[in-house]
């Protein structure tokens, strides 16, 4: 199994925008179904949809290495059972 | 009673020569700032949408529009547990004019080299499998 060497700026930002979440989470119950958009270690605002997200990032950061883009109040199943990897990691 | 007649569009693929074959689809990601179509292995094992290979997941900026870690998710597998980055992206299949968002996903720490499209996709689609002719089609 051949481990992955990702870009040391992507994990700098991702680890910078991920504390920034952590920081905005429990203020943004107002923002439910819309996109949240975190990148260079800033909240950079809220976009009615996905595209806008995007279009937000490209224009406000354009230099990002690492982007937050998430819909707000969405359940996401974290744990899963995955019994045939096995096979997928020969 | 005569039942209705229904016109109905269908796109088929060839399976992908595995020993033994596998029922495949072609599928275009729109990643940030690049578009990717790529084959996709069907694997009603794997419980999600898309899991993805590490060099197409670097090549669609998917690190731009990742979901926070806390969501990134954990497989439980014969082989231990196996972490996953997830990123949302818009998916087509072209030949339908069927566009998805989608929850795209690949292992954080190993590189992976397959595309798999798992059940919580394939459970959307009407699919017909035809093992005789090693062809799998998508109905409209």
């Amino acid at each position: 199994m051949n481990l992955i060497k990702e870009d040391k700026r992507v994990i700098r930002e991702r680890r910078v925008n991920n504390e920034i979440y952590r920081k905005v989470k429990s203020e943004l119950r107002d923002y439910k179904g819309k996109y949240i958009l975190i990148a260079k270690g800033k909240f950079l605002g809220v976009a009615s949809d996905f595209h806008e997200a995007i279009k937000n990032l490209k224009s406000k950061a354009p230099d990002a290495k690492h982007a937050i883009v998430k819909k707000v109040g969405r359940i996401i199943e974290v744990e899963r059972e995955w019994p045939g990897i096995l096979e997928r990691l020969k | 009673m005569a039942g209705n007649i229904r016109k109905a569009k269908i796109v088929c693929w060839k399976y992908i020569r595995d020993k033994p074959p596998t029922p495949s689809m072609e599928i275009k990601i729109y990643g940030v700032g690049e578009v990717s179509e790529s084959v996709f292995r069907v694997d009603t094992g794997y419980p999600g949408q898309l899991l993805i290979s590490t060099d197409l997941y670097n090549k669609l900026n998917l690190h731009l529009s990742e979901l926070p870690e806390e969501d990134f998710g954990i497989y439980n597998t014969a082989s231990g547990l196996v972490e996953v980055k997830r990123s949302e992206a818009l998916i087509e299949i072209p030949q339908l004019s069927l566009r998805l968002k989608a929850i795209i996903k690949t292992p954080r720490y190993f590189i992976f080299k397959r595309n798999l499209i798992g059940r919580e996709l394939i459970n959307k689609l009407k699919m017909l499998l035809n093992g005789p002719e090693k062809e799998d089609c998508i109905i409209e």
